[in-house]
């Protein structure tokens, strides 16, 4: 009979498995479930050729974590770097911006559309900056809902932008570009992370603008072994501390009497036998919330908290991703102006006109989304040496309009129509691919049911979940705790299983051993500064 | 940032997965270092963009008495193995299927008596070969184990032999019987043509029936040994690509990464030459033949389940629970041919096995995983000087009407070590007829692709080639692979793996061949005892 203090049920990169490590570290004995062979399904590493390296979630912000320093990720075997060119846009016209981590690059490319808008611009970041650790504390690093420091937040973002509160909360992603700057360019080339939703909902008045505003306080880095070395880095801390991990094995229900969570029903696939786990202080559900309902089974709940469960949606908006192995390396129109466009890791290929990207946030929920304007292009071969293969490895992900199960059947004209947007704006001889993958949001799903419609977009900030909709960490079931992750491919820092991870500590009356201090943002700093030092050596 | 340990192991297939346990869990400091992204070597568990799960490379395990460490994974229910009942099935187009089952005595039911008696002569030869090596390679005692016994002690007649005179020696008549027997070690691997290829054969019939697999995938072995080395505090580093070996004479006084990392450590266990002072091995390798068969690896994952195949209901129950599927060949002159055929431009025939979906019984809803493996021909040749290397490819591609084009001077393969030039693989690119600029290589791949999957969809009862969702193709010339010119042969004659010391330095190597990797678990006490004696 296994006996552990807390059980946690998934092995998700955002949730689980930080949650277990942090909580293995403070001194309790943890039990990790995990249905498949390795944890962290959604941020693999894979070779789709030896050495042809992609990672199924190719963006990482693992930088900004407390978890870096906290779990000591690096003593673990993770190596991440920061990267010299973050990533360009190129619209249909042939204009293009690559940004950089230096601002004055990328501000003097701004002024050539408008100095007004580089000057605005600049404001703004200079208006945040020291408020980035804080910003980052309470919109990642503070269990929520909190009403009070949801205010906070919004009063820091309100200064930002020279606007009042009550203003910001009546104003969209639209209405906001629009207001700030006058350039129809500028507003093209500071939209690209956010109008691909990786915050919320650039139409809805209130998170349109805060999405946009927040997606300033992301920063990015590279992990050379790929983002998976991220998953076996905390799994690693997770055993160095004595945790288990039981593989190959999934959870049927929560062992719930009296009100109080005691553990979980686990079934083993390689004999199909159920068997009862004991969790002896509390139970983590990293499932999301249709699955949390269904493991509680016909356990009576609090009106509220069942209704939150069952009318947790999903963004609407999904995307299809697209794995190509190339023979030569894409050939960019914006390239021979800027070299440093071509060796960006990520190439965003945006509208022609503001008017067209307008069109399209309106149109992306209701029609068949256009893939013109909404695709997202990363460069393996910048990002990995995959110089031994001669091969090229390029990701695109887009926009599929709203999800449907017939979006299976649409995976040809979805790839046909892709395509020849692609290759009449930029000679990339897809045609001529190697390999080509598809993965629908329907992949997604049957590879992860946790992420309800396949989204890869889902989770804190979207639509319905918005800050102070979250699932709760805590649930009015005594012992049941929620790591409240959903998808985790834009949460590689890490935050939902720190903060559930954080609640049960305060639930517990335990206080935090002094590791577990480190600010969000403060390894990345730290790197900045010796980068800087060394640079002046 | 140099971080010093007690051992540092080079390559993290299941030989440095074991020996690092070993070393953790008594209390030694190592770190062990792999240039892949994904630890396991030849056994790997992976599921790329979709949820399906498969198997690259070896999914399976000879032998049910597994040595430390790993055999605690087993006792303790970490991992659970499961025995195929029917290891191999074999289509045809004009006759029923013919089945090698585990139980001997349902095999012989499908034979007539005098092809019984000749299997049952072939096996029973092939157990004591697979029960005598087994037992030698995990048997650390006989570290002894490690000694190539003298030539000409064996007394089997099969290290002399072909299959294909074997299986006259044996007196098997049966066509069916003979073409699958021919089909089993070259999908196996192993080359048919090899003078000793007959051992490699009894020992593989044999063997099969003493194959396991890792119930949910080998991955779930591997993880259950790194998880073990992490729970020591052991450190793992992929994708970690040696950039600069630092030398004091003989002795490695560090190594420093592509990502800056730099690892120093008394001893130093490698299967990698180019670590070695000269960046070759201390003695020559034994002469093998300068041909091969390479392997093409496809994996395919179809929108809707396939079903099974396409055959009367009873053979299909049976051939649906087996292992492997083979087809493509009606008889044994046809895979002959076949293999001499495949030197000209072109294969002229889809042939290859079905690795069927045995994690069904894991309870995963994976409804569709399989995989083909396809021997594909080109060109190998072993030897370590590059001259002779390139001589040679000269030659092979001169006997079928090519040329090479100019040498590549900073030749490297995909493991990222480029201290020394690895020709082999680039040799391969050289007389691929398919690398060669007279054909459009893409053009090639892509209908042999297609041809392949046809096949498949022929072969199916429920899948059309428009289904495929999924399909990963991988050459020979991608992942090195060839078939092994004589490999098992050897090992079974005693040519057992010889741990090198360079005894002036702090570099050993594991000298483990790649056929006695896949004997797998066996060989990994003799590599540790070997370190053991270097530490003590």
């Amino acid at each position: 009979m296994s006996d552990y203090d807390i059980i946690v049920a998934g092995a998700g990169l955002a949730g689980g498995l930080p949650a277990a490590a942090y909580l293995q570290k403070a001194g309790f004995k943890v039990g990790l479930i995990e249905r498949g062979v390795d944890t962290g399904k959604f941020y693999h590493s894979y070779e789709l050729h030896p050495g042809v390296m992609f990672d199924h979630s190719p963006v990482n912000f693992s930088c900004i974590s407390p978890a870096m320093l906290d779990l000591d990720l690096e003593g673990a075997g993770y190596v991440a770097r920061l990267p010299s060119i973050l990533h360009s846009v190129t619209d249909g016209n042939g204009n293009h911006m690559t940004f950089y981590p230096n601002l004055e690059r990328n501000l003097s490319q701004l002024e050539v559309y408008s100095k007004r808008d580089a000057a605005r611009f600049r404001t703004i970041l200079q208006n945040l900056q020291p408020h980035w650790v804080r910003l980052l504390r309470i919109l990642f690093y503070s269990p929520h809902p909190d009403r009070a420091r949801y205010d906070e937040a919004l009063q820091i973002s309100a200064d930002a932008l020279d606007m009042s509160v009550e203003e910001l909360v009546r104003t969209n992603g639209i209405q906001l570009l629009e207001s700030l700057f006058e350039s129809e360019q500028s507003r093209i080339f500071l939209i690209p992370l956010p109008a691909l939703h990786l915050f919320g909902d650039l139409s809805v008045p209130g998170q349109g603008a805060l999405a946009w505003l927040w997606a300033l306080l992301l920063r990015a880095c590279i992990s050379p072994a790929g983002n998976q070395s991220l998953v076996r880095a905390l799994e690693r801390v997770f055993l160095q501390h004595g945790g288990d991990i039981l593989r190959n094995t999934s959870v049927e229900s929560f062992d719930v009497s009296n009100n109080r969570c005691e553990g979980v029903v686990v079934r083993t696939h390689h004999d199909d036998q159920t068997r009862s786990l004991r969790a002896r202080e509390a139970v983590i559900s990293n499932l999301g919330a249709s699955l949390t309902l269904k493991m509680l089974g016909d356990t009576p709940l609090p009106e509220s908290f069942d209704r939150q469960l069952k009318n947790w949606s999903m963004a609407k908006r999904v995307l299809a991703v697209h794995d190509f192995i190339l023979p030569e390396p894409p050939q960019w129109t914006a390239a021979p102006a800027n070299p440093d466009f071509a060796r960006s890791p990520r190439i965003y290929l945006v509208w022609n006109t503001w008017h067209e990207c307008v069109q399209w946030l309106e149109n992306s929920l209701t029609e068949e989304a256009t893939f013109h304007g909404d695709v997202e292009m990363t460069l393996m071969n910048n990002i990995y040496d995959h110089s031994a293969t001669g091969k090229y490895a390029l990701r695109i992900r887009h926009g599929t309009g709203p999800y449907s199960m017939e979006l299976e059947e649409k995976r040809q004209p979805f790839t046909d129509r892709m395509l020849s947007s692609l290759t009449t704006r930029n000679p990339i001889p897809l045609q001529r691919a190697i390999s080509h993958q598809m993965a629908t949001p329907l992949d997604f799903w049957r590879a992860n049911p946790a992420a309800l419609h396949g989204n890869p977009v889902g989770g804190d900030f979207i639509e319905g979940q918005w800050m102070l909709d979250r699932c709760p960490y805590e649930t009015p079931v005594e012992h049941l705790y929620m790591s409240n992750s959903v998808w985790p491919t834009a949460m590689s820092w890490l935050a939902p299983g720190y903060n559930a991870a954080g609640v049960i500590m305060d639930r517990l009356g335990r206080k935090r051993p002094s590791w577990w201090s480190h600010e969000p943002g403060e390894w990345f700093t730290r790197r900045v500064a010796q980068r800087r030092a060394g640079a002046a050596s | 940032m140099n971080r010093s340990f007690d051992v540092l192991i080079l390559g993290a297939d299941l030989n440095g997965l074991n020996l690092a346990t070993s070393l953790a869990e008594r209390g030694k400091r190592v770190a062990l270092l792999d240039t892949a992204l994904k630890l396991g070597g030849p056994f790997r568990t992976e599921s790329f963009l979709t949820s399906h799960r498969y198997e690259l490379g070896a999914g399976w395990i000879l032998g049910e008495h597994h040595p430390e460490p790993a055999a605690t994974l087993f006792e303790n229910g970490t991992v659970h193995s499961m025995r195929p009942e029917i290891p191999l099935a074999y289509l045809f187009d004009d006759r029923p299927p013919l089945c090698l089952y585990r139980d001997p005595d349902r095999t012989f039911e499908q034979l007539a008596s005098r092809d019984s008696r000749g299997l049952l002569a072939l096996m029973t030869e092939g157990e004591s070969l697979f029960e005598s090596t087994v037992i030698r390679l995990a048997n650390p005692e006989a570290a002894e184990g490690y000694r190539r016994s003298p030539p000409g002690t064996s007394t089997s007649p099969l290290f002399d032999m072909t299959v294909r005179e074997a299986l006259d020696h044996f007196g098997l008549p049966d066509p069916a019987l003979r073409c699958v027997l021919t089909y089993l070690p070259l999908a196996l691997g192993h080359d048919i043509r090899s003078t000793g290829s007959a051992a490699a054969l009894a020992a593989l019939v044999y063997g099969m029936s003493r194959m396991s697999l890792i119930s949910g995938g080998a991955g779930l072995l591997v993880n259950g040994l790194t998880d073990r080395i992490s729970r020591q505090g052991g450190l793992i580093c992929e994708a970690a690509k040696v950039q600069t070996v630092n030398r004091d004479g003989n002795r490695i006084t560090s190594l420093e990464l592509a990502d800056g990392r730099s690892f120093s450590a008394p001893l130093i266990v490698s299967g990698d030459d180019s670590l070695t002072p000269t960046g070759q091995r201390d003695e020559p390798a034994a002469a093998v033949p300068d041909e091969s068969l390479g392997i093409l690896r496809m994996y395919l994952d179809f929108l809707h389940d396939p079903g099974g195949f396409a055959l009367p209901s009873d053979q299909a129950r049976a051939v649906n629970r087996a292992y492997l599927v083979g087809f493509g060949f009606e008889n044994e002159h046809e895979i002959h041919e076949h293999l001499a055929a495949m030197r000209g431009s072109q294969p002229q025939r889809i042939a290859g096995h079905l690795i069927n979906n045995h994690f069904q019984e894991a309870a995963e809803p994976v409804g569709a995983l399989s995989s083909l493996n396809e021997p594909l021909w080109c060109a190998s040749c072993h030897s370590t000087d590059p001259e002779t290397l390139r001589q040679r490819a000269t030659d092979i591609a001169a006997r079928h009407g090519r040329t090479i084009p100019s040498p590549q001077a900073t030749a490297t393969d995909h493991t990222g070590v480029r201290i020394r030039p690895r020709p082999v693989s680039a040799m391969w690119q050289s007389v691929l007829p398919f690398t060669t600029r007279a054909v459009d290589p893409e053009g090639f791949r892509r209908s042999y692709e297609q041809a392949t999957v046809r096949e498949i969809c022929r072969r199916l009862a429920k899948v059309e080639p428009d289904d495929l969702r999924f399909r990963l193709t991988w050459l020979p010339a991608e992942t090195g692979e060839s078939l092994m010119d004589g490999d098992l042969t050897r090992i079974l004659h005693g040519d057992l793996p010889r741990h090198q010391q360079n005894t002036t330095g702090n570099l050993l190597l594991d000298r483990t061949s790649r056929s006695a990797r896949y004997l797998s678990l066996q060989t990994a006490p003799g590599l540790i005892a070997a370190v053991d004696q270097r530490i003590a």
